[in-house]
């Protein structure tokens, strides 16, 4: 009952969330440099002449009050409309549900080999701290946090496409190609994911649980199960966190790998001052944050007595 | 000292604690014998090498302190034989009653989770005979069955000590080390805590109790070790200790807490 409420309450508190996320969102835009209609009439290759302004500010709506425009943005927001885009008139939804997809799967591959590398890489430094295998991954770790991702993909394109020909250069025809994408996007993130984990591991070992466990006699795995289990519990919301983070963070990747996802769409977006694509990639993100951070919360509670009874006393 | 009996559970041979960095000694040269059924109480002010000593026994000291000399526990070795030899000792031969009740099981789990896992593996049993073995060691304890399935934060501090005792009665424990098991605990439940390790004694399991508590002691010792900076300042029958006590430091202590002893008696009603 207590987590049922809880649950709710915390899905209700979302929709405040996300309104402000709209509201900024539209706001900053808004704020942006530039006349829109200006934009609309460049890049249809006209002369934007008074009447023309004026015309196209009609036709977009902006003639109308800030708190006008934004209502009826949202009102069509929500029934999936996110306007056109200026440079060839295409739905922004559709080219957006296009894009999605291949950063999805971008960002999801890389969330996999994040796990994958952090997880073990946490265990061997937590359980063998202050060993040779622990320096040796620190240092490793330490020197991959320092790379610029745009530098750590360059390098790994030449390595792999260019020089031994093993990968494909870029696009996404086959599932080779996420390889290179998906390990230069994960790099950042395993390093700063090895510390939390290797960290929260640390601590959960000092606990006075775990002494008694020993004392009791209880299997080395056993053990050392009580022990992920509990650091889990404090790095779960951070490693839910990085989802959206990378979602978000595919640009730099996307344009190097020349890969048809969302960051590439927004990136050129931006060079085109196409403001419904910024807008929409804008409100998609913060959702997506909202979304993930929720989620993530109700995961943690669900995980934890002691967030269960917490609405209870 | 009567080192060679065929009813000893438990010898220490000079037993040294270092620090392995600052080299401080942290116990130096215990030697202690202990017989089957016998409870020898550990006593000292805080600091005094206490909880080390009875970490080194069961062979859980930290990894920055070194221990030098021999314990031998059922004639295991627990400071040098291999971590898996010392491991199956731990639990059936000795095992623990932890101060910091409140923390001392996995707040993720229920206990009867937990004592099920350990019963488990301890007793190797099944898991519908560990399910019934955890009900009956809570019975045991005055516990609900209720308790099975609470969690860890749910529970009193003196309802998790008792938990740990269940453990223990359910393990047989040849010894068992209560640490500092009342200090926690209001009156009411440290009396009750100290009832039930009267009974695991009439039982026959050994007991060392390692206490500032001199009454709780006294109620339950037959033979006491005085630590003082990590020196055996003394050690005999639990009746010269308080009426008889030849060293400073233990006329000190008796001193001290004479007063906090009859106060405690006053309120426990005392058990002739």
């Amino acid at each position: 009952m207590g987590m049922l409420t809880y649950v709710l309450s915390r899905l209700a508190g979302l929709i405040p969330v996300l309104l402000a996320v709209s509201f900024v969102s539209f706001l900053l835009i808004q704020l942006s440099p530039g006349d829109p209609a200006e934009v609309v009439i460049r890049v249809n290759a006209l002369t934007p002449t008074p009447e023309l302004l004026a015309e196209t500010r009609t036709q977009l709506g902006l003639d109308k009050p800030f708190l006008a425009r934004y209502l009826h943005w949202l009102t069509h927001a929500l029934q999936g409309d996110l306007g056109t885009r200026h440079i060839d008139g295409k739905p922004v939804a559709e080219e957006m549900a296009r894009a999605l997809p291949p950063t999805l799967l971008l960002a999801g591959t890389a969330a996999v080999v994040i796990l994958l590398c952090s997880i073990p890489a946490a265990l061997i430094s937590a359980f063998f701290e202050g060993s040779l295998p622990d320096v040796v991954l620190r240092t490793l770790l330490f020197v991959s946090t320092s790379f610029p991702t745009f530098w750590a993909g360059l390098l790994l394109l030449w390595l792999f496409s260019v020089h031994w020909d093993l990968l494909p250069l870029s696009g996404l025809e086959e599932p080779r190609s996420l390889i290179l994408p998906s390990i230069t996007l994960a790099l950042p993130y395993i390093s700063t994911y090895t510390r939390l984990l290797r960290g929260s591991l640390l601590e959960a070992k000092q606990q006075n649980f775990v002494l008694y466990e020993k004392t009791c006699g209880l299997r080395v795995t056993t053990i050392l199960r009580h022990i992920f289990r509990n650091s889990l519990q404090t790095s779960l919301t951070g490693l839910g966190m990085s989802l959206p983070r990378l979602i978000a963070g595919t640009f730099v990747v996307e344009c190097l790998f020349a890969w048809p996802g969302l960051g590439r769409l927004c990136v050129s977006a931006i060079f085109n001052r196409d403001l419904p694509v910024i807008q929409a990639y804008i409100l998609l993100m913060g959702i997506l944050f909202a979304l993930f951070k929720a989620f993530m919360e109700i995961c943690a509670a669900l995980a934890d007595p002691r967030m269960r009874d917490r609405g209870k006393k | 000292m009567d080192a060679h009996r065929t009813d000893e559970l438990l010898r220490l041979e000079h037993v040294v604690i270092t620090d392995r960095d600052s080299g401080n000694v942290l116990a130096d040269d215990v030697s202690l014998s202990l017989r089957q059924g016998q409870c020898l109480g550990i006593v000292g002010e805080s600091g005094s090498g206490k909880t080390l000593l009875c970490r080194a026994i069961m062979g859980l000291l930290p990894a920055s302190l070194r221990a030098d000399g021999h314990i031998f526990l059922e004639g295991t070795d627990m400071l040098h034989a291999p971590a898996p030899l010392v491991r199956r000792v731990r639990g059936l031969g000795i095992s623990a009653i932890l101060q910091q009740a409140m923390t001392a099981f996995d707040p993720l789990y229920t206990i009867g989770a937990q004592l099920r896992e350990i019963f488990r593996e301890k007793l190797s049993l099944t898991p519908g005979q560990a399910d019934m073995e955890a009900a009956a060691a809570l019975r045991g304890v005055n516990l609900p069955e209720s308790v099975l399935q609470s969690y860890p934060h749910q529970l009193s501090g003196g309802m998790l000590q008792r938990c740990m005792i269940a453990v223990s009665l359910a393990l047989r424990s040849r010894l068992v080390i209560a640490d500092e098991p009342t200090t926690a605990l209001d009156a009411h439940n440290q009396y009750a805590v100290l009832e039930r390790l009267a009974r695991m004694r009439r039982h026959g399991t050994a007991l060392i109790l390692v206490s500032h508590d001199l009454g709780a002691v006294q109620m339950l010792a037959d033979r006491v070790m005085v630590l003082c900076k990590g020196i055996c300042v003394e050690e005999g029958s639990a009746a010269d200790i308080f009426h008889a006590p030849r060293h400073d430091y233990t006329r000190h202590l008796v001193r001290t807490r004479l007063a906090l002893t009859r106060a405690f008696e006053r309120l426990v009603g005392r058990q002739a």
